[in-house]
């Protein structure tokens, strides 16, 4: 199984890691298919987020909100392991509950971090190859309109052709006057 | 920043049924008293037991090492060899790994080292 993932997220995902170092940081990771091209941080909020993480329930929420609203798939979530290898540990399938998300672990085990997607189904552990997906020109180029900015592009038409209707009554000359021929 | 990924077919955690132990190393360090060990393992679901244990050739134990359900796959230890007024000799290490019992246990390997005398540093 393949995914792609712009690489503009694989770097927010690392930047993200090394910023907490040596914490691990986590997140969720959404797009359409197998095409990831969003990545939203949470809060690690595990009792000891050197070796653990948990992600804070209400980021989470927010996090689901947002995808929501950007109609937008949650493909999966990310964390990193900052003094191992992109392996997905055995703490990691304990605690793993959804055999439909993929999980993506950066390792920055060494200089240049890497990057391994996985998914896991109880005991079954399936590696899944990642590849950057340079085709994806921006983020924004894939992400629908929320509703306010539906409506908000509606309004400023209304109001566009209000004001040239306006405007262009304004400019008329005044009608000539009709008199009557004698 | 330049982001790798990491797409080894060999290292995907394995049930604990298919764990063993894939390369066991010692090498003596420069002051003869401590023993770098390398000991690395088929990538695992469950976290596996390990034991290492460092014998003289005349049978004497020199040095043991206990390690309970490790967390990594690829570990690096430093035994020191303890209750020898010269620790040149041949040496034996074992390294043994298991679950849930060392009789017997799921894998074992061993390795031969010899630690020079002072003279010959």
């Amino acid at each position: 199984m393949i995914y792609q993932i712009a690489y503009s997220v694989a770097r927010q995902i690392a930047d993200h890691a090394q910023a907490d170092y040596p914490n691990e940081v986590c997140g969720l990771l959404a797009g359409n298919g197998h095409h990831i091209y969003k990545a939203i941080p949470a809060k690690n909020i595990a009792d000891q987020p050197a070796t653990e993480y948990l992600a804070d329930p209400y980021d989470q929420l927010q996090a689901l909100k947002l995808l929501d609203g950007e109609g937008l798939e949650w493909i999966g979530v990310y964390h990193s392991h900052p003094k191992s290898p992109p392996i997905v540990s055995p703490t990691d399938i304990e605690n793993s509950t959804d055999a439909q998300l993929i999980h993506v672990i950066v390792s920055l085990q060494h200089t240049k971090p890497q990057l391994k997607a996985w998914r896991i189904d109880e005991d079954h552990i399936e590696a899944i190859d990642l590849i950057f997906d340079s085709e994806t020109p921006n983020e924004t180029a894939y992400e629908p309109l929320s509703k306010s900015q539906k409506l908000a592009i509606i309004l400023s038409g209304i109001i566009s052709v209000l004001l040239l209707l306006t405007i262009s009554f304004t400019l008329l000359p005044p009608a000539p006057e009709i008199t009557p021929i004698p | 920043m330049e982001i790798n990924l990491f797409n080894d077919p060999n290292l995907v955690p394995q049930p604990k049924d298919k764990i063993k132990i894939e390369e066991f190393t010692a090498t003596p360090y420069p002051d003869r008293y401590r023993v770098k060990v390398g000991l690395k393992l088929t990538p695992f679901q469950e976290r596996p037991n390990l034991v290492i244990v460092a014998h003289r050739n005349d049978g004497k134990q020199v040095s043991d090492l206990d390690i309970i359900a490790t967390m990594h796959y690829d570990n690096e230890y430093t035994m020191h060899i303890r209750g020898v007024d010269n620790p040149a000799g041949d040496y034996t290490l074992t390294a043994e790994l298991y679950y849930e019992t060392r009789n017997p246990p799921q894998d074992k390997q061993q390795v031969n080292i010899t630690i020079p005398t002072e003279d010959a540093e």
